[in-house]
């Protein structure tokens, strides 16, 4: 059913994404017995016959290269076509330039393992009846060596959640490379077959495998020259290599970097023990880095710092060029230097967060520059990490860097998860009311902020009594900006939160402003001293956000 | 003299210390069945050898004492450099940084007078060789809370103004030898609470 | 046979113990200071002491008048809340925290270091000196907190004995100190006093470990010598507390006979160096 619901969605967001006037069918109809078709129509500009051909194969550019880059229509719908052959049905497309295009996914109604169609048939385009297109030699390749033995290298697909798993097998042996191929596949992988040294370099780079079967007898080059070199390239370091030879060449192999090393005549079940455990470490999902810095040593410092077996780094060295990557990709976490020669870190964070059309990770600020009190605060807005370049800033980095990739959603504590459901209703007595929050600790402010702001305040936030003091007079001057509520922290320096309501209450302007303390002080007599310092009501930190909402209700004047 | 069997042994000495007691712990079998918490006047630097040069000559165990840590029997516990250590009631060891007495952090009073106050009749107090007068007050109080006071002998005593206050103080006291201390602690270590001792 | 003499002792003892506990109630009943959950042998002898010094023949004599005159307090308070410390005490310390410390703090562009307990501030003029020299002052903010007014007073006003500046200067000599303690006070009339430029970060703060809460957060929080007069389930809430305000790797200085070994918090630190007695907050 999942899958299905993956394959309707893909088929619908195109037909949505390519119809600008008219109308998306879905339909559904029975077509021969114990069959169904689920059909997407759209009235969009349709496809030509050349077209057609070429849509379940957005994998290959015209150069017949694989493309990295992940998004997009084509690749939907090479997922999509999988996923129906998968459920033992296909995808066909009905399509006439000007006038819109049908997708229909036929479907037995009960799986039938038996009608899963093998994975080299193409699907067939109802449009016209022609041959698939043969890819056009890869233009990088210098070699075009008739491929030995039969892999999946023109069947990649991606999952959703971006695991890849396609082994590499390196081995000249047809046999052997062909066991190992199947046996990859029964472990869920898709395999590449490379039977030389240098068609293993370049499908290892050009398709990127998560882990590598290497034999060290090859007849162009040894094996481990391929492990050497696959091992110091920053792009592949990180892939684990099993070495599998007829001579010993153990202490070499682990000294260079392998994970493991095989003696043939391997049996089966030890083949199959070793992909198992690859396959266990690949289990987990690989992460994505985007690293901006200018600087060509540092950024290498730092790439080379974070990538390791299940983080990938992509690097940008200008403002725009991260713009560009965040506008068609996603990465989990963002390192960003503050000085790039086109524009400052901080204009690109205030970018990302007001334009919809980018993705906006979570970013940690990497940066060799002092920072003054207010830029940190404005850069606290977007960023939750800033770190000072220096002796234990990689550690730090390090450290902080794991901390965002593996925070899921589902890490969330029950109250946080309540919040943000909850959040998603605007409060009427909340709604565009600005409270001003004075607050020195800084999770607080976000923990207040992320209470009040969706459901519809305004917030405004002072670090102490006198900025409090200097934002209410700001404000004041201007009557839509005025403040009708204040949080006022009781413990902060430069003036505290006693001193500063005692200084609202003088003014006769401010008679009225509703003033809540927040103390930590839990005593009766502590929080008598707020009331005479003249606030309207207090609240005990460790905050209740229940309590303390009901109370700002309570007070937010009519 | 005490009705009651002791529970716990709590010494103190100053100038001469290392040498009085190496001819009372070594002398004490691994079983042995009360803890002896004991105050040596030491300068204040973090690292005290002391436990460590006593736990290499004794089958007894020797610890430097940490706070809150409970009271095992069969254990030598060391007072630390710099802090006073105090027993509490619940038999518990508690560390303290208040002002030196007589000059002196870890105190021998300290220890001795809220040992007093925990273990009542079940204490024995003894204070050995030492150049000032800490331990007296704390000696008395262990008498008066019933518990059995003694105090080396200021002739066989490497420095004799310790253990001449507080036989000063403390009346009740018996006066012995090192060798005879050690008989004592040995015999109550066997479960006889030296009732045949002379005075 | 001693037998009915050996037994009075005990008696009155343990009515010493129960006005102990009582004057404590009171206390905290009248007035919100809560020593009810310190360690008792050190609070019976203070209390003793206390009783002695201020003329009365018993804790509950005492107790009446701190009761029903305010007066009594802040007296009261002076022996219950001693605490005698010095100018970079036990150098070792502060030497570790200049060479593992400082230089993760570092990598903070602001920071904010609490000293819990602060009595009479020198501790507190230790860190900022420290800091100062570090050339990380001007980013920082120091809290330093207590629950005794006047020592918060003392601490605020920065000026000791001159005689006691001989060992400030040696121990801050020990503890690494680049520069002459001399350059950061002035003496005059036997008294010395600490350059007042050295509180221009600092917040003093009236704060109790025993009710109250978090307050910002911290990347050091520095409390030595003040959990060993807890019992253990105060030195846990204590401990607690220091954990909720830490930020993420913040860090820890205790005393150095003190530990976490026994604190419910434990799994939640690790020690940067055994001895050191400064902890590092951990991932979970």
């Amino acid at each position: 059913m999942h899958r299905l619901q993956q394959v309707l969605k893909n088929l619908l967001s195109n037909a949505f994404k390519f119809t600008e006037k008219g109308r998306v069918e879905l339909a559904l109809q029975r077509v021969g017995e114990g069959r169904v078709a689920l059909s997407v129509r759209d009235t969009g500009i349709g496809m030509s016959p050349e077209q057609q051909q070429s849509v379940f194969d957005a994998f290959r550019q015209a150069d017949g290269t694989i493309s990295r880059k992940y998004g997009g229509t084509g690749l939907g719908l090479s997922i999509s076509r999988e996923l129906a052959r998968l459920l033992g049905g296909t995808i066909s497309l009905e399509s006439a330039l000007g006038e819109g295009s049908t997708f229909s996914v036929e479907l037995p109604v009960a799986y039938d393992p038996a009608a899963v169609q093998p994975r080299l048939d193409r699907p067939a385009a109802s449009a016209a009846p022609a041959p698939a297109a043969e890819p056009t030699a890869p233009a990088l390749a210098p070699f075009v060596l008739p491929r030995k033995v039969e892999d999946d290298r023109d069947d990649l697909i991606e999952a959703r959640d971006h695991t890849r798993r396609i082994l590499l097998v390196i081995e000249d042996d047809e046999a052997f490379a062909g066991i190992l191929r199947d046996l990859s596949r029964e472990m869920g992988f898709q395999a590449l077959v490379a039977s030389t040294a240098e068609e293993a370099m370049v499908l290892a780079q050009q398709y990127m495998p998560s882990a590598v079967v290497l034999d060290v007898g090859l007849p162009d080059q040894s094996g481990l020259s391929v492990l050497d070199r696959l091992k110091r390239d920053v792009q592949t370091r990180h892939i684990p290599i099993h070495v599998v030879s007829g001579s010993d060449h153990a202490q070499t192999a682990l000294s260079l970097g392998a994970v493991g090393y095989m003696l043939k005549p391997v049996k089966r079940d030890d083949l199959a023990e070793v992909l198992r455990r690859l396959e266990a470490k690949l289990a987990q999902r690989m992460h994505r880095v985007l690293v901006v810095e200018d600087d060509d040593v540092q950024r290498d410092a730092v790439e080379r710092l974070l990538a390791s077996q299940d983080v990938e780094t992509v690097a940008a060295g200008t403002a725009a060029e991260c713009l560009d990557l965040l506008k068609d990709q996603t990465f989990d976490c963002m390192v960003l230097d503050l000085s790039l020669p086109d524009a400052s870190g901080y204009q690109l964070l205030e970018t990302l967060s007001r334009e919809e059309a980018y993705s906006f990770p979570p970013v940690i600020v990497y940066t060799g520059r002092d920072l003054s009190a207010d830029d940190e605060q404005k850069l606290r807005r977007y960023s939750k990490s800033i770190i000072i370049k220096g002796a234990k800033s990689p550690e730090r980095l390090l450290d902080e860097v794991s901390l965002f990739l593996h925070q899921v959603v589902s890490d969330l504590s029950d109250e946080q998860q309540t919040m943000i459901r909850k959040a998603r209703n605007r409060d009427a007595i909340l709604e565009g009311r600005r409270i001003l929050i004075v607050e020195d600790d800084i999770r607080n402010v976000y923990a207040l902020t992320n209470i009040l702001e969706p459901r519809g305040a305004i917030i405004e936030i002072a670090r102490n009594g006198r900025e409090a003091l200097e934002v209410l007079e700001k404000a004041s001057a201007q009557n839509e900006i005025a403040i009708d509520l204040v949080l006022m922290d009781v413990m902060m320096p430069v003036m505290d939160g006693l001193a500063a309501t005692r200084a609202i209450r003088r003014n006769p302007a401010w008679k009225a402003l509703p003033v809540i303390t927040l103390t930590a002080k839990a005593m009766p007599d502590d929080q008598e001293r707020c009331i005479r310092a003249g606030a309207n009501d207090y609240m005990a930190k460790p905050l209740d956000v229940e309590k303390l909402l009901s109370l700002v209700r309570v007070w937010m004047p009519r | 003299m005490s009705a009651v069997a002791p529970q716990a042994v709590v010494i103190g000495a100053s100038a001469g210390a290392l040498q009085a007691l190496s001819g009372l712990l070594p002398l004490l079998p691994a079983d042995y069945p009360l803890p002896i918490l004991i105050v040596v006047h030491i300068r204040p630097d973090r690292d005290c050898v002391i436990p460590q040069l006593f736990q290499s000559k004794c089958a007894i165990a020797v610890r430097e004492a940490q706070d809150k840590e409970a009271i095992a029997p069969g254990t030598v516990y060391f007072a630390p450099p710099d802090y006073h250590l105090l027993v509490e009631q619940d038999h518990s060891l508690s560390l303290s940084s208040d002002e030196p007495l007589y000059f002196s952090r870890p105190a021998i009073d300290v220890l001795f007078e809220t040992a007093a106050d925990a273990y009542g009749e079940a204490l024995v107090g003894i204070v050995l060789t030492g150049a000032n007068q800490d331990g007296a007050t704390g000696l008395r109080a262990i008498a008066d809370a019933g518990g059995t006071a003694i105090v080396q002998n200021p002739q066989g005593a490497y420095a004799t103004a310790m253990p001449e206050a507080a036989i000063e103080a403390c009346k009740q006291a018996k006066i012995m030898t090192i060798e005879d201390i050690s008989a004592f602690l040995l015999e109550l270590g066997r479960g006889d609470p030296g009732r045949n001792h002379p005075a | 046979m001693s037998e009915p003499e050996a037994s009075a002792p005990l008696v009155s003892e343990r009515v010493e113990d129960i006005e102990i506990h009582l004057l404590l109630e009171g206390l905290y009943r009248r007035y919100h200071y809560d020593f009810r959950n310190y360690a008792q042998a050190s609070i019976k002898r203070r209390l003793r002491q206390a009783r002695e010094q201020l003329g009365y023949r018993s804790i509950s004599a005492l107790q009446h008048d701190v009761l029903h005159d305010p007066d009594m307090l802040p007296r009261l308070l002076s022996y219950l809340t001693v605490q005698v410390s010095e100018v970079f005490r036990d150098p070792s310390y502060f030497k570790a925290i200049r060479e593992k410390v400082i230089p993760h703090l570092r990598t903070y562009p602001s920071l904010r270091i609490w000293i819990a307990g602060c009595s009479t501030g020198e501790e507190l003029y230790s860190f900022v000196i420290l800091f100062r020299e570090e050339g990380l002052e001007q980013r920082t903010l120091f809290y330093a907190t207590d629950i005794n007014q006047d020592a918060l007073a003392k601490a605020e006003a920065g000026i000791y004995d001159l005689e006691r500046f001989q060992l400030f200067t040696e121990n801050h000599r020990k503890s690494g100190g680049k520069s002459s303690l001399s350059d950061y006070y002035t003496a005059a009339y036997g008294k010395g006093a600490f350059d007042k430029s050295l509180r221009n970060r600092v917040v003093f703060s009236d704060h109790s470990l025993v009710t109250d809460a978090v307050f910002a957060e911290m990347h050091l929080i520095s409390c030595r010598n003040v959990l060993i007069y807890f019992d253990r389930p105060l030195q846990d809430r204590a401990v607690g507390l220091f954990n909720d305000s830490l930020t993420r790797k913040g860090f820890l200085g205790l005393g150095s006979k003190e530990s976490l070994r026994f604190s419910e918090h434990a799994a939640s630190f690790s020690e940067l160096a055994p001895g050191d007695k400064i902890y590092q907050k951990t991932d979970r």
